[in-house]
């Protein structure tokens, strides 16, 4: 069980000899138990301040986030982060970098082994165990990052805009893939996961729930279920459609994009 | 994955203009001047036979070793920079306190600091290594301060997500992200060090290679001079090349080390 819940949350930032900026104001909603939930926005409404009071990187200035009724604290491995820059630590391995979190974790290093091998052969980069991140494709460093987060067992999965520094072509293969590994998992076996995009399709493809937030200060503009079957394929009608009314919904808020 | 733009390694051409200058050297010191003024610049081969006399008696790698010995035991105490630099760059605390010494310290050149040195320690080891120290320690200082503070937020923040305590953030991951400019800060102190080994040598000291050309200097002996100028610039560039092999070697991943 891991139900995030946000209520009434507001972040505003304080400088010394700087007008306080406001990131967001009356935030409030849930994501239930294994479920995957987009937060869309765009560029600055504050997303990315949610998605990092989410993991305790940042305090909330009101309001508060519960997970499964605790709230938020410090930063721990209940709640592991994909980054957009990857944040691959570049004199560890691929492996190393996996193992990372299990031996803060203090997993028995014998049990390690095959926790590192499931993950690692999860995200398809088997063969690469003994490469440098700087020897990997953005893709491959991507795929490494989501197998160290997953690699702890957390209860919740934070991403911020995971694919958005791949090419075009990396992205769209990633987001399919990422669409596979929730389609074909265990139920049982699935995170609660909440993503971070500005990417409509990105938010369709993936997501049960998209919240989308307005410009700064963010506020919730609208919760969207998204009950379309899985895999999901951009072509389907049901799929246009949606992103249509996603679109028409927040006209005022996003400018267009391709 | 050697992607500079330069070769980093120079071929045999490349040392043309050097033996221009070389011969350049012989003319002059053969021709032009006459006996006495001859004693103040004698010709390369009369230094190579120098050379030759002062490795063959052993004089040479006595001084060598002393000077190295020196160089050696002032870079240890100078790495205590290394945890003080962290502690600068992490706390800012700390840093509020060290600094303003820091910065007032820094700017003294360890040549100024010779006198009260010898005056406190003496003529010999333990001054010599107090300079050269004080030339190692800041730029070690420095860069380790700077390559801290260079550390992306991001791969802290994953660090701490992943469970990683205070300490082993520190150790795991802000002393790897910031070797590679650790690296350079020794490189640097070692060389401001070994420069001011041979200041500190000239006047402190008994022995050493800065003993070795002054006391050469006294009795006119040139040659002499001149060898012991040539082996302190081999051994400094030794031991910067070496720095430089050990770190592409043990930080693969660096760009700055391979570079």
């Amino acid at each position: 069980m891991s139900r995030v819940a946000i209520s009434h949350l507001g972040k505003t930032f304080a400088e010394a000899g700087h007008d306080p900026v406001e990131a967001l104001r009356d935030v409030s909603f849930e994501v239930a138990d294994r479920e995957f939930c987009s937060i869309l926005g765009h560029s600055g409404c504050g997303k990315t301040t949610l998605l990092m009071m989410l993991a305790g990187f940042e305090q909330p200035s009101a309001g508060s986030i519960a997970v499964d009724g605790q709230p938020v604290g410090a930063p721990t491995w209940q709640r592991t982060v994909v980054f957009q820059d990857y944040a691959l630590f570049p004199w560890m391995t691929v492996e190393d970098n996996v193992a990372f979190g299990l031996e803060m974790k203090q997993v028995a290093a014998a049990e390690r082994g095959a926790i590192v091998a499931r993950n690692i052969a999860l995200v398809g980069l088997q063969g690469f165990e003994r490469r440098y991140p700087h020897q990997l494709s953005g893709g491959m460093k991507q795929r490494v990052s989501i197998a160290r987060a997953l690699a702890v067992d957390p209860a919740v999965l934070l991403m911020d805009e995971p694919f958005a520094a791949l090419d075009a072509q990396n992205r769209s293969r990633m987001q399919e893939e990422m669409g596979r590994i929730l389609a074909s998992a265990d139920p049982q076996a699935r995170k609660t996961m909440v993503l971070v995009t500005h990417s409509i399709e990105e938010a369709i493809l993936l997501s049960d729930q998209i919240v989308v937030l307005t410009r700064r200060p963010g506020r919730v503009k609208a919760e969207i279920r998204v009950d379309l079957p899985r895999p999901r394929s951009e072509l389907d009608p049901a799929f246009i459609a949606m992103k249509r009314r996603i679109r028409d919904l927040i006209h005022d808020e996003f400018e267009i994009e391709a | 994955m050697q992607t500079g733009v330069r070769p980093r390694l120079y071929g045999v051409g490349s040392l043309g203009l050097l033996a221009v200058i070389v011969l350049g050297w012989w003319a002059v010191s053969t021709y032009l001047l006459d006996k006495t003024t001859r004693a103040l610049l004698p010709p390369p081969q009369d230094v190579v036979k120098a050379a030759w006399e002062l490795a063959r008696s052993g004089e040479l790698w006595t001084h060598l070793r002393d000077s190295i010995k020196r160089e050696a035991v002032a870079f240890l105490w100078a790495t205590s920079a290394i945890p003080l630099g962290i502690a600068m760059g992490w706390w800012r605390a700390v840093e509020e306190q060290v600094d303003p010494l820091v910065e007032v310290l820094r700017p003294v050149p360890p040549l100024a600091w010779i006198p009260l040195s010898i005056l406190w320690f003496g003529v010999g080891d333990t001054q010599n290594q107090f300079i050269i120290f004080l030339g190692c320690f800041f730029p070690i200082l420095l860069n380790t301060i700077a390559g801290v503070k260079g550390v992306e937020p991001n791969l802290v923040r994953a660090a701490r997500c992943l469970g990683a305590s205070e300490g082993r953030i520190l150790w795991r991951v802000v002393l790897r992200a910031a070797m590679p400019q650790i690296i350079t800060g020794v490189r640097v102190g070692l060389g401001v060090g070994w420069m001011a080994l041979v200041a500190a040598e000239l006047v402190g000291a008994n022995s050493g290679l800065g003993f070795l050309i002054n006391d050469a200097r006294t009795v006119l002996r040139t040659d002499y001079v001149i060898v012991g100028m040539a082996t302190i610039g081999v051994v400094g560039l030794a031991i910067d090349s070496a720095i430089r092999a050990a770190g592409a070697k043990l930080l693969p991943w660096s760009r700055a080390m391979t570079r």
